[in-house]
């Protein structure tokens, strides 16, 4: 897990990499579940457990992908501007290039085949180098996976084809751009220019 | 009634400083213009990784440009929000639309359409300008930390000589950059020896490989079009430059070379007729004699 301090938000991002997770299906019936609990101890505490952006890693190209998709719900909160209920529910929705909510939890949101789980928390700055609170969430995310995580590097590039290439091509609207038709197909040049250019639609979500 | 406790919050969070702004006051202001704040700046620490065990280390923080579109009290502010808002989006959407046709250009990093900050990816390099020789601008603000940071431009221009970068290959990339952003239909708007730069390239897998590439930025006065005369003037506009600041190569002789905008011309040339459609090129060449004509005309009447 990764843990950036951006004291300008005056928050601390939380990033984890979960690949293969076998309880996709499972996670995503908790999640839809939660939304109906109570407003009692119980209904609050297991919706505070699952208090993270669950975004499918296959349709991340790189670290920067997701940061991005995180600063700009960042940036959308400071300014009154949250589309969705929550900052971590705006992240899905900053990965999304249209305006539809559900459809965003469609391709972005864990699934239930997600083989490669990414898990987002934000939470307020305590201080820049703060393991302890770290540690803490980082246990709570593999409570939930029941799994070690993974490298960050391994987005864009996760193993046995699982990064989902077609798709983010697909839902960005890159197929017919000359920076990837004209680059050998898996090459290190293609995975970098589709990246280059997944950041950028994330960033111009809000100039689009 | 509401607590005070609450109260105060709510103070501290009015008078708080969106974001953006924020991170800016932490950066290095590299450049003061009449339109922007330019600063050099990061979005996202090196992080902290748990288990700090784990084998790969972590990534470094990585530099941003930020270009800050202050508000102007000279302008009614409803107009000035208007403009910021237009520029910031026109540049952002310029950049996107060239990555996306492999222009070189910075990656599009960050968007923040309300305080007029757009952030791009940092090139490691020099601007063509500096590159050639021509001084500075005037408004670039020296080094804050490093008093050997800032190479003279001798120097840069050595030590690209000694890596084999000469002018006229410089300017030929140049040239064919343009033709490339033409071919995109974007029209760049204020092409000027500031406004692209150079970068070294990593090891080069074969002796084939090119050794630098260059690099086009400011696209806050670009426009999409696909017509020979947008494309003629944004061209004229570099001649003009170019005259007025680095006209021609010198030969080791001493003697005047061939002059560099017709080195820029041969790479944009050679670019559009492989690249382009036909007598596209042709079509584009006689506009910017139209248009020398026009310019030389201007001059004459004063
Ligand atoms: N992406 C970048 N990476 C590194 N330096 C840059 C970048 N963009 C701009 N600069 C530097 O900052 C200067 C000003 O930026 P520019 O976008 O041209 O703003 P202006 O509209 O004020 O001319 C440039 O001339 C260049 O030296
Ligand atoms: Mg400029």
């Amino acid at each position: 897990m990764e843990s950036f301090a951006l004291p300008h938000h005056g928050v601390t991002v939380h990033l984890g990499l979960f690949s293969p997770i076998s309880n996709a299906s499972a996670l995503r019936t908790r999640l839809v579940a939660a939304s109906t609990l109570p407003a009692d101890d119980e209904g609050e505490a297991e919706r505070a457990k699952l208090d993270f952006a669950f975004v499918d890693a296959a349709m991340l190209t790189s670290r920067l992908h997701l940061l991005t998709a995180v600063q700009q719900a960042l940036l959308a909160q400071a300014d009154d501007a949250l589309k969705t209920k929550t900052v971590h529910s705006e992240v899905l929705f900053q990965l999304e290039p249209g305006t539809n909510i559900t459809e965003s939890l469609k391709h972005f949101g864990l699934g239930p085949t997600t083989k490669s789980l990414a898990l987002v928390h934000i939470a307020p700055l305590t201080s820049v180098d703060d393991s302890s609170s770290a540690e803490a969430i980082l246990s709570r995310m593999k409570d939930l996976v029941q799994l070690e995580p993974s490298s960050l590097d391994l987005l864009g590039q996760l193993p046995d084809g699982g990064t989902n290439e077609k798709s983010l091509r697909k839902y960005y609207k890159l197929n017919t751009d000359i920076v990837l038709t004209s680059q050998p197909a898996g090459s290190p040049q293609a995975r970098q220019a589709l990246d280059q250019l997944c950041i950028g639609a994330v960033a111009l979500k809000v100039a689009a | 009634m509401p607590s005070l406790s609450k109260d105060v919050k709510a103070q501290v969070e009015a008078t708080r400083l969106p974001p953006i702004l924020s991170l800016i006051e932490q950066s290095q202001l590299i450049k003061q213009g009449a339109e922007a704040k330019v600063y050099k700046s990061t979005l996202f620490p090196s992080p902290l990784c748990t288990p700090s065990s784990s084998s790969s280390p972590p990534p470094p923080a990585l530099p941003v440009l930020l270009k800050h579109r202050f508000p102007k009290t000279y302008r009614h502010s409803t107009l000035d929000a208007l403009l910021t808002r237009q520029r910031v989006t026109g540049e952002s959407r310029a950049l996107v639309r060239c990555l996306k046709a492999g222009v070189k250009v910075p990656g599009l990093r960050c968007v923040d359409v309300k305080q007029g900050v757009l952030g791009m990816e940092w090139i490691e390099g020099w601007s063509v300008r500096e590159v050639l020789g021509g001084g500075q601008e005037g408004d670039e603000l020296p080094d804050e930390d490093g008093e050997e940071e800032e190479e003279e431009p001798d120097d840069v221009q050595e030590m690209l000589k000694g890596l084999g970068v000469d002018h006229d290959s410089l300017l030929q990339a140049v040239g064919a950059e343009i033709a490339k952003m033409h071919l995109a239909e974007v029209i760049h708007g204020d092409l000027t020896t500031s406004n692209m730069m150079v970068r070294l390239l990593p090891t080069r897998a074969s002796p084939n490989d090119p050794l630098f590439e260059v690099v086009l930025i400011d696209f806050g006065l670009s426009s999409v079009s696909f017509l020979p005369e947008d494309r003629a003037v944004d061209l004229y506009v570099l001649e003009r430059a170019f005259a007025s600041t680095h006209p021609v190569s010198l030969l080791p002789s001493g003697e005047e070379g061939v002059p560099h905008f017709e080195q820029v011309l041969l790479g944009y040339k050679r670019a559009v007729e492989e690249k382009g459609k036909k007598g596209e090129c042709s079509r584009i060449e006689k506009r910017l004699e139209e248009v020398r004509m026009r310019g030389r005309k201007r001059s004459m009447v004063g």
